[in-house]
């Protein structure tokens, strides 16, 4: 079996809204869901395991991995905490 | 009436006084829209005294804008947003030069009706109009203050030309212009955070939201910061500071 690792996922705005209602409500208050994925793993492999979160709109989504912008390419570690928005248009 | 009897809380500020209270009275600020962004951001703005405030809406106050835009009222229903505020701003502060236009902003008029500001705030609901003023604030080199709201999340940032991640740097493709969820209280901090960072910038103290993005969820009363970084291929920034270089 591969080695894996444990990651923490936070999501805003329309992909919190697509998300089931129970983890919906556990993201926005203000806890991260965690998540196992394989040792080696990208951002972008976040949507491979979770098929919820939708596609990765590439144009669009935003990621922060620890609190620094990254791109969905960005590898990931054990403990990494992840943040994905898409633009916040409103005013 | 004295000036410093009126902003006489703020000049007792640490680094502000009344050499702070005189930038804000000689600085000109160009406010995008006056919804639920740009009420709290003008209402702030105009009491603390700044100079000139030129506020530019397209749009007429509409029911649905009333759990939000505190600028207007039920008696507003049906008037231009722009001339709703001044009136209000005007009660609120006659000190400070209310200038309404009710037009749209796009690429014919965006660089005329931002002359003689000192700054933008984006207090829009679209991107392609924030993304317009992103580009003309590079151009002329003047501050861009950006807001956006969700639900009962939102987001700011600053951005100083030259110096900082712009907003194209961040969001290298805008969302689609749609209606969305939104409570008053979401704008409120939002738009107060904004007028707070104007604020900052005019008169020379504490830390702006350079390179960071606040993004404050009102559900779990929680703000969270995250580094940004300047794209040197940003295609707005990026080819500014290229053009720049080649003058």
């Amino acid at each position: 079996m591969s080695p894996t690792i444990e990651i923490k996922i936070r999501s805003y705005d329309v992909i919190s809204a697509s998300l089931p209602d129970d983890l919906r409500l556990n993201m926005s208050m203000g806890e991260p869901i965690a998540l196992e994925l394989v040792q080696g793993s990208r951002v972008i492999d976040i949507f491979k395991k979770v098929p919820w979160l939708g596609r990765p709109l590439e144009d669009t989504i935003v990621v922060f991995v620890n609190g620094e912008a990254q791109t969905l390419n960005c590898e990931l570690k054990s403990g990494d905490t992840i943040d994905l928005m898409t633009p916040s248009g409103g005013g | 009436m004295k000036f410093a009897d009126r902003y006489e809380r703020q000049i007792m500020i640490g680094g502000f006084g009344e050499e702070g209270q005189r930038r804000l009275a000689n600085a000109s600020v160009f406010l995008a829209g006056a919804g639920g962004l740009g009420s709290p951001a003008a209402i702030y703005l105009a009491a603390a005294g700044v100079g000139r405030l030129r506020i530019v809406d397209r749009d007429k106050v509409e029911l649905s804008n009333l759990n939000r835009q505190i600028l207007h009222g039920e008696m507003d229903l049906g008037r231009k947003k722009a001339q709703s505020a001044k009136e209000k701003l005007n009660n609120l502060n006659h000190n400070v030069i209310i200038e309404d236009i009710a037009e749209e902003i796009n690429e014919k008029n965006a660089s005329e009706l931002t002359d003689g500001c000192d700054l933008v705030v984006d207090a829009l609901d679209n991107f392609q109009a924030r993304y317009l003023l992103n580009k003309t604030a590079l151009k002329k080199n003047i501050p861009f203050f950006h807001g956006g709201v969700y639900g009962f999340e939102g987001r700011a940032m600053t951005v100083i030309p030259g110096k900082s991640a712009c907003l194209r740097c961040l969001y290298r493709k805008g969302a689609e212009h749609m209606k969305f969820p939104v409570i008053g209280v979401a704008p409120a901090v939002i738009g107060s955070i904004q007028a707070a960072e104007v604020i900052k910038y005019l008169v020379g103290i504490g830390k702006l939201l350079t390179d960071r993005l606040l993004v404050y969820d009102g559900l779990s009363s929680t703000f969270a910061e995250m580094k940004l970084k300047k794209n040197p291929d940003c295609e707005d920034c990026g080819l500014t500071n290229r053009i720049r270089a080649n003058q």
